[in-house]
């Protein structure tokens, strides 16, 4: 991932992070505080309800208060009260006067508690009403609930007793109004609430007894809970009821007060229903909500796109760096940075130009010192190589001098002498020579699928009288071939020059005697080949050096064996490494690529992995 | 042959004695009105019924009760029978002036009286008498005609014959050309309402009436009035004569309204179905009998215009009711239900259903179901109209409104038993009569409640109402005079 990607994530991770964290806290906040509008709204509301409950049972009170004011009632009173009075020419008043009253109940009642005239329920007419003889003073009681017994089923009342006494005697009237959906259509609520009644008329919820002013409440069960727990409690009690389908639950929420509503004698004869609806409160929230969104969405674009620019502007000359730094590392020396400004990162552009410019002397500097190490080492070795032979030459030219001074009788004897030893370290001048000039003239590699099996077969063979000299200890050859091994771009000619060098390198490693094992392998797309020895092993320093031209551990060696494998797998795009430690032998390992890509001029442009030509890896 | 003659030569002079020995009458009780108790000619009475008829048909009298008294009422207004019943139900000659049967009252000649018009002036004859009986009498008898009389014959005796032709809907007409009947009765259909229009019928004297021209120039009949809107009327003076249901006819006097209550004409009972289990048990039936509390239905819901009924017949009928005390005895009443092992409770109640037509069905009923209750007998009431042409559908017990048509005890309660679906047979005897009674109350598959008054409210200018007891009108009768003061019941 590039800086600028990091560099534009963050920018983003932190403009949602901030934009999610001020919309939720707005989000919170706005419902917090619309909820409590809410609340005290629907406080507003069922302190209305109340009031507007009160005053229906204020006006019912009335009602019956003007019906036992009336003359009529009066006389009718006093005809009651007279002895052997015939109450049955008033059967039917109730009814009228329940139409005139725009009651639901109007019950006349004589001292005895017994119906003179009902209006719900006319054919109960003589039967006892004792609850009503028992309070002692009905007129200054205001309007109460209670259960009202009709012909085939069992109402809620909201009622007044009033009397009308003559003489000793008095005469109850009972008016009121059924407490049901009618009763709730007539109540003045503001818009968006609405109100539910539950008569509690037997154990437990019984969802036929929840009406709207509609009819049947649809749905009742969901308020089961609600007033179950009433039922329980007989407490007011505050709920949100949300309703509808699932995918639009919060569109149909309503808050809900619980009332209960009980009567003289304190039971529970039903509960009210305040509910109001949280339709514009969710619309509101979710107008909030949606505008947070589309605002914080905004935001976030508008953060992608000002993080894209300055992450841009701010990474640009760090990328410029960075290329500068890649061209350095792939040997570009005079690689430059422009500079754009004059801050930290101008400073470091100013630095990378200078730090590359320091760089390319110093390589100028080193390759210099390393030339004329090479010369100096070149000149070492020759002067070695050279010196070993010339001084045998000097000695022979000195002895034949002197046996031409000395002993002229012996002259020609030590004159053939000498002359055979002469040709002998020229011979070997013209070797030392002839070695120098094969490094020299490594040729290209001539690539062609080569079987690499057969390859260490045939090395191995030629090596059969080294591994079993006479007078020294024998050396042991195991060969581990993998025998599907695919065959390989490659010049089998330099392939057999390299693991013959390997080989002959091991065989001068064991002087006491061991085991040389020779492996081939695939692994990963390229050809892996192995030659162990169990010779003394190497240290790390020796490793290091190992490859170096001229570089060598033995005493006659030339320095140039490992040199010549070195170059000969670089030219096939492969590598070679060297893993051993002291006392415990060493393993060369070669990896070479299956294909080579071979150019139109012939050579070889199998990227060979300039990073790490050459792995040493000491145990 | 027996032979039975007319007492009186003539309609026409039979209605001249009633009236002028009414006219005696009222003059020597209140000399000083006599001149306002002198029948005036002229008039129109304005009359609201509840009920709405077709058309002033005999042969088209609908099946219920309350809408068959209506077209009897109307059809006795433009039709005659042979003969009829006076107060004392005795029979008297009509059309026909003289009858005689054979020994064993198989064969009946009725003797037509002569010089009978009807209202478009054809003349009565016997063959069109004949065929006018023979279509309402049906094929059971064989109606022929004489040079002056009706002969009727029949396979079995029929002793009552003249009763049975007396009332009912056994009247002479006379189809005309265009299919509408014509009639020899004191008035003529003027104005008869198409379906649908407005309810509204005039009839207009007939001047050639053959018992005299009614004092009456014209009736306005509107039908299909609601009882309400009835009492408002003849309370405002916007009617002259209106039913009264029961209930309102003490509320209706007390508002100076002039009443008129026939004796107990209606009979108001539970009729249990037989085929329901919830009922079949005796001792429930008795136990819902017992139950009941006949004495406020009588004097508060029907503002005592009813009498408590033990019998299925009116005491003035039939003579014997006080053998059939109505009785209520709660205790026994409990005892009989735990006997039955029978429950009702509000998930299962009996079913009760009443005439939803009926303004004092309800009430009945729901005071049988609060007496019920009493005893632990939950009870249902469901209104359901009782057009006689759908039957009440599947109900444990019915609250049923019969009309007692005939004031003859044989006939009245074999058509009692009858529309109770009970059998009616052997009824010539009193003694039969009673058996017959007493079996059917035994069983208690008929339990009766109330006797109910016919009633009707009168205006202050209707004169000599002189309806029957057993109710009905009497129009040909009353007249138009000034207003007279005072409310209450016409003596």
């Amino acid at each position: 991932m590039s800086f600028r990607t990091k560099l534009l994530g963050f920018f983003v991770v932190t403009i949602v992070a901030a934009v999610t964290l001020v919309a939720w806290g707005v989000s919170v906040y706005t419902r917090r505080a619309f909820e409590e509008f809410d609340r005290q709204r629907s406080d507003a509301l069922v302190a209305q309800f109340r009031r507007e409950y009160a005053q229906r049972g204020d006006e019912i009170a009335h009602r019956v208060q003007s019906i036992a004011d009336a003359e009529a009632t009066l006389r009718m009173a006093m005809d009651i009260n007279r002895p052997q009075a015939d109450a049955s020419q008033y059967y039917n008043d109730a009814r009228g006067i329940a139409q005139t009253e725009q009651l639901d109940f109007v019950d006349i009642v004589a001292d005895d508690g017994a119906l003179i005239s009902s209006s719900e329920w006319p054919a109960r007419f003589g039967y006892k009403n004792d609850w009503v003889g028992a309070e002692p003073d009905w007129n200054s009681k205001g309007a109460f609930l209670r259960r009202v017994d009709m012909p085939d089923a069992v109402d809620l009342g909201l009622l007044a007793v009033r009397t009308v006494r003559v003489g000793e005697k008095r005469l109850f009237l009972i008016g009121g109004q059924r407490l049901d959906q009618h009763f709730l259509a007539t109540l003045v609520l503001p818009e968006g609430m609405r109100t539910l009644l539950y008569r509690n008329l037997e154990q437990g919820f019984v969802p036929s007894e929840l009406t709207d002013p509609r009819g049947p409440t649809p749905q009742p069960e969901q308020f089961s809970s609600m007033i179950t727990e009433v039922q329980r409690t007989r407490h007011e009690l505050q709920r949100t009821i949300d309703s509808g389908s699932e995918k639009d639950r919060t569109f149909n929420s309503e808050a809900f007060d619980a009332i209960p509503l009980v009567g003289r004698e304190g039971d529970l004869l039903g509960v009210l229903l305040v509910g109001s609806s949280r339709q514009s409160l969710i619309q509101m929230l979710n107008f909030i909500r949606a505008l947070a969104l589309l605002v914080g969405g905004g935001v976030i674009l508008l953060g992608l796109i000002l993080g894209w620019w300055i992450s841009a502007r701010v990474t640009r000359p760090i990328e410029e760096l960075a290329a500068g730094a890649r061209e350095v590392a792939a040997g570009h020396w005079e690689a430059r940075v422009e500079v754009h400004s004059r801050d930290e990162v101008g400073q470091l552009a100013d630095a990378f130009n200078e730090m590359t410019r320091q760089l390319a002397e110093q390589r100028e500097r080193l390759v210099q010192t390393e030339r004329v190490a090479a010369w100096r080492e070149l000149a070492r070795r020759l002067a070695h190589e050279l010196k070993n032979p010339l001084f045998p030459l000097q000695l022979t030219v000195e002895n034949l001098q002197r046996a031409h001074e000395q002993t002229p009788g012996e002259f020609d004897e030590v004159f053939f002498e000498s002359t055979a030893t002469l040709r002998e370290e020229l011979e070997n001048l013209k070797t030392i020579v002839s070695r120098f000039s094969d490094f020299a003239k490594m040729p290209p590699p001539e690539f062609e699928p080569v079987d690499v099996n057969e390859l260490v077969r045939g090395a191995v063979k030629l090596f059969e009288p080294q591994l079993a000299p006479v007078g020294r200890p024998p050396i042991t050859p195991e060969l581990y071939l993998d025998e599907n091994l695919p065959r390989p771009q490659a010049d089998p000619i330099l392939l057999r020059r390299a693991l013959e060098n390997l080989i002959l390198n091991s065989l001068d490693a064991m002087p006491a005697g061991g085991t040389l094992t020779v492996r081939t392998a695939q692994r990963s797309g390229v050809v892996r080949l192995e030659v162990t020895d169990t010779g003394e092993g190497l240290t790390p320093e020796e490793c290091a050096r190992l490859f170096t031209p001229y570089y060598t551990t033995k005493r006659h060696g030339t320095g140039l064996g490992l040199a010549i494998v070195q170059s000969v797998i670089s030219d096939h795009g492969g590598r070679i490494d060297v893993e051993s430690a002291p006392g415990a032998g060493a393993t060369f390992r070669i990896e070479l690529p299956m294909e080579q890509k071979i150019s139109t001029d012939g050579t070889n442009s199998a990227e060979p992995r300039p990073a790490d030509p050459l792995i040493f890896t000491a145990a | 042959m027996k032979r039975t003659v007319c007492p009186f030569p003539a309609g026409h002079s039979l209605r001249a004695a009633l009236v002028a020995l009414l006219a005696f009458a009222a003059s020597a009780s209140f000399p000083n009105a006599a001149a306002s108790t002198r029948p005036q000619t002229g008039g129109t009475l304005r009359v609201q019924i509840s009920e709405r008829i077709s058309a002033p048909d005999p042969r088209q009298w609908p099946p219920a009760p309350a809408q068959a008294a209506a077209a009897q009422r109307i059809d006795e207004l433009v039709f005659d029978r042979l003969v009829r019943l006076d107060e004392h139900e005795t029979i008297l000659p009509a059309l026909a002036i003289s009858w005689q049967h054979d020994t064993q009252s198989k064969r009946w000649q009725f003797r037509l009286r002569d010089g009978v018009k009807f209202s478009d002036g054809s003349p009565l004859t016997p063959p069109i008498a004949a065929m006018a009986l023979q279509q309402l009498l049906g094929a059971a008898f064989d109606v022929s005609a004489t040079s002056d009389a009706v002969v009727i014959q029949a396979e079995h005796p029929l002793p009552d014959l003249p009763t049975e032709l007396a009332t009912g809907r056994y009247f002479i007409f006379h189809s005309l050309e265009d299919n509408s009947l014509t009639g020899t009765g004191p008035f003529r259909v003027a104005e008869w309402p198409s379906t649908g229009a407005f309810a509204k019928a005039t009839f207009v004297a007939n001047e050639s009436c053959w018992a005299g021209r009614p004092f009456l120039d014209k009736i306005e009949l509107m039908m299909g009035v609601d009882p309400q809107q009835q009492a408002n009327a003849i309370s405002f003076g916007q009617a002259d004569v209106v039913e009264l249901p029961a209930s309102q006819v003490r509320r209706a006097a007390q508002r100076g309204v002039r009443t008129a209550s026939s004796d107990p004409v209606e009979l108001f009972a539970l009729v249990f179905d037989a085929s329901r289990p919830a009922v079949q048990d005796a001792r429930l039936r008795q136990a819902i009998s017992l139950s009941i509390d006949r004495a406020s239905i009588a004097d508060v819901i029907l503002q005592k215009q009813g009498v408590t009924a033990g019998g299925l017949l009116p005491n003035w009928i039939s003579g014997y009711a006080h053998l059939f005390p109505p009785t209520s005895d709660l205790p026994r009443a409990k005892d009989l239900l735990a006997a039955s092992r029978r429950e009702f409770s509000r998930p299962m109640p009996l079913v009760l259903f009443y005439d939803s037509g009926d303004a004092e069905a309800r009430p009945v009923a729901d005071r049988v179901a609060v007496n019920l209750r009493e005893v632990g007998i939950m009870v249902q009431v469901s209104g359901q109209m009782a057009d006689g042409k759908t039957k009440f559908p599947a109900a444990d017990l019915r609250l049923v409104r019969h009309r007692i048509a005939a004031p003859d005890p044989a006939a009245a309660l074999s058509e009692l038993l009858n529309s109770l679906g009970e059998a009616a047979t052997d009824l010539e005897t009193p003694e039969q009569i009673y058996a017959a009674e007493r079996t059917t109350l035994d069983a208690f598959r008929v339990v009766p409640l109330v006797h109910v008054s016919e009633s009707y409210g009168l205006g202050p200018q209707v004169r000599d109402w002189m309806a029957p007891r057993w109710g009905g009108w009497r129009l040909e009768d009353a007249w138009l005079g000034p207003p007279s003061a005072g409310g209450g019941p016409v003596q």
